[in-house]
């Protein structure tokens, strides 16, 4: 392990490729850098690769698919280069991780005490009895009233939204360096998201943990994260600090999602604008950039390979023209 | 406030619903009763979008569910077009089912997998007996695919092959095929991706202004309630606890609980 050398990044990973076994690419040339303490988010829709890019993280992509990187550094870990077992035992000592589909992440014949505790009483090396106490404080800090049933309960016995708020309390268990949430409310009622989500800041604010929150919901990542990526079929179109992003967003995408979700804002007259064409099969290559068959200021150019523009060092976006 | 009360089209009086969680054998006597629906009255004009708002569990499908006939109410009386449905005789209750149609949240699991595209917008058309001849059933079909957007040569496709928009077209299709009078859209665009959900919204408006049809709009995102809906009713634990204009309702909310809904909301 070198720990020395990029102790100040919390995540540096340089042109990660994912690809399938037969050669279609799901996944290219993202690039990730995280600061410690940092709260990052990730938005876009459904197949853009925003969960595979969090599961190559966390050592959990599905079988069959494989990533290239020319650096990939977690914490100074270098998974290039480390152990699988020292990978993975890493992982489940500083990373916390909620997952998508809650309910597939739940053991369903064993008792959520038990599930919620393993983790602790194996990495932290502390007793059961102890365990069980730091997950009902956590339990009843994601708004579960009665934590004795819930920890005595099975995962089926259980709502999507309580299975839910169990993977995010088991997530703060081991009191994580960072927390990768990827839609971490997604079966939530909005007031109990809105729980969780200063849940979340709270923990950051106090334990200094970096938090990369995965999202379609831009207005959950505007209100939380402080620099935001926006990646599109399997490519990041932009990257910049919030403000920057919401007063100057630059690549067609970014402007048209900003303008597209309505909100309490809109006039009631006013016609939502929309994105015409459906979000593309990344199955399919595309020659040029990924999003030219939906934006509005399609040229003859954009079928030529698009290079990453820089604004200013926090602030980049993958189009031809200055918008 | 309301055009004309006695034109309602769909209305819903004092409307009961108990579920049944517990019982003291499989056949027994019920236990343990929970009440969805508490004494909640309703009612929808003509052309009119009325938004259904409130947090999982507050009996906001349970109230669609009802005022479209899939659930029996507990106690109450739901009457379309002063009629009131179960009294119904078979011609009537025929009509009442043409007339208000269903689009629900998750359009794939809504449909037969087994079925193409075609046979899934036909079906109300036979089930109905709306329809005489099979060229008659496949020229409506396909002029409601174009109208809804789709591409004609979707029709024969099967619902795992299209993408959730697009499918969210066909659930469209199949609710506008008979021409109803009101649509309940139960989370219609929830599972949609956002780039997507604006043409489906778009598509809804554009389709109430030709056909002047009825919604009765249900879904937790109060932004797209707002955008869609004339008239909101915001329910909590099976009760209406606020009723109003969109701009009465979410703007100058009253009661405590509309307040956390409209402040949570990103």
């Amino acid at each position: 392990m070198n720990l020395k050398e990029n102790d100040e990044k919390l995540i540096d990973i340089r042109n990660l490729t994912i690809t399938t076994s037969s050669g279609q690419i799901l996944i290219k040339d993202i690039t990730l850098d995280m600061e410690k303490g940092e709260i990052l988010g990730v938005v876009g829709e459904s197949s853009s690769g925003k969960s595979l890019t969090a599961k190559s993280i966390l050592n959990l992509l599905p079988e069959g698919l494989h990533w290239e990187a020319e650096k990939f550094q977690v914490m100074g870990l270098d998974y290039l280069k480390e152990d699988p077992d020292k990978i993975r035992s890493f992982i489940g000592e500083k990373i916390g991780y909620i997952p998508q589909n809650t309910g597939n992440y739940l053991h369903p014949m064993i008792k959520i005490k038990d599930q919620i505790a393993d983790g602790y009483v194996l990495y932290a090396k502390e007793s059961m009895e102890e365990a069980l106490a730091r997950a009902a404080k956590l339990v009843s800090a994601v708004g579960i009233r009665d934590t004795d049933r819930l920890l005595n309960s099975y995962p089926w016995q259980l709502s999507g939204g309580m299975r839910q708020r169990v993977n995010i309390a088991m997530a703060l268990m081991n009191k994580p360096r960072m927390i990768i949430a990827d839609e971490p409310t997604a079966a939530l009622d909005s007031t109990v998201q809105r729980q969780v989500i200063d849940l979340f800041k709270i923990v950051n604010q106090n334990h200094n943990t970096s938090v990369l929150m995965i999202s379609h919901d831009f207005g959950l990542i505007k209100y939380y994260c402080e620099r935001i990526l926006v990646v599109y079929a399997g490519q990041i179109m932009e990257e910049a600090d919030r403000d920057e992003l919401f007063n100057n967003p630059k690549h067609p995408y970014t402007k048209a999602l900003i303008k597209v979700i309505p909100s309490l804002n809109i006039k009631k007259d006013e016609r939502l604008q929309e994105i015409k064409g459906n979000v593309p099969d990344m199955r399919v290559p595309v020659k040029g950039c990924v999003f030219k068959d939906r934006c509005p200021y399609r040229k003859e150019i954009c079928d030529t390979e698009v290079e990453d523009k820089l604004i200013n060092e926090n602030h980049y976006y993958k189009c031809h023209f200055d918008l | 406030m309301d055009k004309n009360s006695s034109q309602a089209i769909l209305k819903g009086e004092n409307i009961i619903r108990d579920f049944i969680v517990e019982r003291k054998a499989i056949i027994g006597t019920p236990k343990k009763m929970f009440r969805a629906l508490d004494d909640v009255s309703f009612e929808i004009n003509e052309g009119e979008t009325v938004g259904v708002v409130g947090e999982s569990g507050s009996g906001k499908s349970t109230l669609g569910e009802i005022l479209g006939g899939l659930l029996k109410y507990s106690s109450g009386k739901v009457f379309y077009k002063s009629k009131e449905i179960f009294k119904m005789n078979k011609e009537e209750f025929h009509n009442y089912r043409k007339n208000v149609q269903f689009i629900f949240q998750d359009p794939k699991g809504s449909m037969n997998p087994h079925f193409k595209i075609r046979d899934v917008v036909a079906e109300p058309l036979i089930t109905l007996k709306i329809c005489s001849s099979q060229e008659e059933i496949d020229s409506k079909v396909v002029d409601m695919i174009k109208k809804v957007g789709l591409e004609e040569d979707s029709i024969d496709k099967y619902p795992g092959e299209l993408s959730g928009g697009q499918c969210q077209r066909v659930a469209i299709a199949r609710a506008l095929i008979v021409y109803p009078e009101v649509i309940i859209c139960d989370e219609a665009v929830s599972a949609l991706d956002v780039s997507v959900q604006a043409q489906i919204l778009n598509l809804l408006i554009d389709l109430q202004a030709q056909f002047n049809i009825s919604y009765i709009f249900i879904s937790h995102d109060i932004g797209v309630v707002n955008y869609m809906s004339d008239r909101i009713i915001v329910m909590n634990r099976g009760e209406i606890v606020e009723t109003g204009t969109a701009e009465e309702v979410f703007f100058y909310p009253k009661e405590e609980y509309t307040k956390k809904l409209v402040e949570s909301s990103f």
